[in-house]
């Protein structure tokens, strides 16, 4: 027997006016997943996450979270979750520590175990020192360690984690993978919409991408690496800029993307079918075409480039 | 202090704020300071002072629920497995309670400077009491309707002019049905209780103040769910 779902979407829809923001989203994760959300901006990632704090109700489709109805059982469900937003709203004349006592007491958690959990917890996150410092003396990235504390204050069982390391240095970047993987191996479901691709394949067991309210695909991330196994990742550097329009014509060319462009250092990612003549006539191409080529770099794709596939296709 | 309730939050925010808590304390008595020394009728005194428990509340608590919602405060509290009416009563509770204190003052001095029968200050403190609550309540309903701070004074002057007009604050109503009904608002039955105070006729209709005042705290109660719905 698989293990218990705990989050479950069925044909979910959701519109702001006459923008749709999610379409018939579809998706299971069970228990001790990290599971990670990936799309570009206004894709649907944070309506979705939304959905799942209760914060938004769907206009169509069923959202259960522990197998039950959010809109239904609210307060037994949100007791079980912790969930950190991407802006990082506190109570500025408070001190750190304050205000993660009223998070940790609102979720019904004892004072003693309160406690332990917060002293936990800042040490954990390195803000022990600054605990009884007022909030509104925070740095962006102290504020971001705190409202990740206040959402670990009560051992939830799902987190819901909006860009959780926005603005945090490396080392707790590093921190903050260390205790989501923790997490993970306690058996706690981890929800993440990430905009790092990189950092997506770290953390990610499962990835969905999402491109204007819709799931396109789901899967492990190597699963998606592998949907482009036929494919080859060209990245060329030029001196001077050059159509893009005939590189499109050549057969097996599936996608180009300028990812930097400066006024003679233009770098662009080609995605083509694994073709032996592929590499050849491109460059044919690009000289034709008066293009300097300064530097060429033949790559396996990695989740980036799946996600830029799979957002690009939707796009044409 | 460690906090465990949003009215002790609002309260550890407001005390801590020093500049914000000298001005409130000193505000009150700067504005109403005409009606605690010029020798105006008695009636008047008791309207005006009406009119301004009316405003600071109204204007303290709907501005101060618009701006929570701004900060996006009022999402992370919509996340907290807690009663949404709970969240409500307990901002509503914690405006009120500063605002009894701010406004104590001023009361205080006006009360004694019109010579009150001792006894009929109890009613007077009762029905103040319900007043700043139905006047926080009736701020929270504002910033039910109001969509950015920009809006919530203008709402909120305009809640004060029509809830103040119903009570009979600006002309009293001369007919006798409509008197008794508007009389029943906390602000009149406030207005009543001073003159009361300082000799005149019972307000028979003052003594349902703890009434009145139930009515208005419960009606934002009811309507939390809109407070807490997000687009």
């Amino acid at each position: 027997m698989g293990a218990a779902r705990i989050v479950s979407l069925e044909n979910v829809s959701k519109s702001y006016g006459n923008k749709r923001a999610l379409i018939d989203v579809n998706l299971q994760i069970r228990k001790g997943e990290s599971f990670v959300l990936l799309g570009p901006n206004g894709s649907g990632k944070s309506t979705l996450l939304r959905i799942l704090a209760g914060l938004l109700s769907p206009d169509d489709g069923r959202v259960e979270l522990f197998e039950k109805s959010i809109l239904k059982n609210r307060k037994e469900v949100q007791s079980r979750i912790g969930i950190l937003f991407d802006h990082n709203a506190q109570w500025e004349k408070l001190t750190g520590y304050q205000s993660s006592w009223y998070f940790a007491r609102s979720y019904g958690i004892h004072t003693d175990k309160a406690r332990d959990n917060l002293d936990r917890l800042f040490l954990l996150y390195g803000l022990w020192e600054n605990r009884d410092e007022l909030i509104s003396t925070y740095s962006y990235g102290m504020r971001r360690k705190l409202a990740l504390i206040q959402a670990m204050s009560h051992n939830p069982r799902l987190l819901i984690l909006d860009e959780p390391s926005m603005g945090l240095d490396y080392e707790s970047r590093l921190a903050l993978y260390r205790i989501l993987k923790e997490e993970s191996r306690r058996d706690t479901t981890v929800v993440l919409a990430i905009n790092d691709v990189n950092e997506a394949a770290l953390l990610a067991q499962r990835v969905a991408i999402l491109n204007r309210g819709r799931i396109i695909i789901t899967g492990k991330p190597e699963e998606l690496k592998a949907s482009l196994e036929a494919l080859t990742l060209i990245v060329i550097w030029l001196g001077s800029p050059i159509p893009l329009t005939p590189l499109y014509e050549i057969e097996g060319v599936e996608q180009v993307e300028v990812c930097e462009e400066t006024e003679d250092n233009i770098m662009l990612k080609i995605l083509a079918q694994s073709q032996r003549s592929i590499l050849t006539r491109i460059v044919r191409e690009v000289v034709g075409r008066r293009g300097t080529i300064k530097a060429l770099e033949v790559k396996e794709p990695d989740l980036g480039d799946v996600l830029l596939k799979f957002t690009s296709d939707e796009d044409m | 202090m460690l906090p465990s309730r949003l009215w002790q939050i609002e309260i550890l925010e407001d005390i801590k704020n020093k500049k914000a808590l000298i001005l409130k304390f000193l505000l009150p008595l700067f504005f109403l300071s005409p009606l605690m020394t010029a020798r105006l009728p008695e009636n008047l005194k008791a309207v005006f002072f009406s009119l301004a428990v009316l405003f600071i509340g109204t204007f303290g608590s709907a501005v101060g629920l618009v701006r929570l919602r701004e900060s996006k405060m009022l999402e992370r509290l919509a996340i907290l497995p807690k009663s949404r009416s709970i969240l409500v009563s307990d901002y509503i509770l914690s405006n009120a309670i500063f605002d009894i204190l701010q406004m104590f003052a001023p009361l205080a001095v006006i009360t004694l400077l019109g010579g009150p029968q001792p006894l009929r200050v109890l009613l007077v403190f009762i029905c103040y009491i319900t007043a700043i609550l139905s006047a926080n309540a009736l701020g929270v309903l504002v910033s039910l309707i109001t969509s950015s701070s920009g809006e919530v004074h203008l709402y909120a002057i305009l809640t004060v002019l029509f809830i103040g007009g119903l009570s009979g604050l600006f002309i009293l109503p001369t007919h006798g049905s409509l008197t008794t009904a508007f009389a029943m608002l906390p602000f009149r039955q406030l207005a009543d209780s001073l003159i009361y105070a300082w000799g005149g006729t019972f307000p028979r209709l003052s003594l349902l103040a703890p009434f009145s005042g139930g009515v208005f705290f419960s009606i934002p109660l009811l309507l939390s769910s809109y407070l807490f719905r997000f687009h």
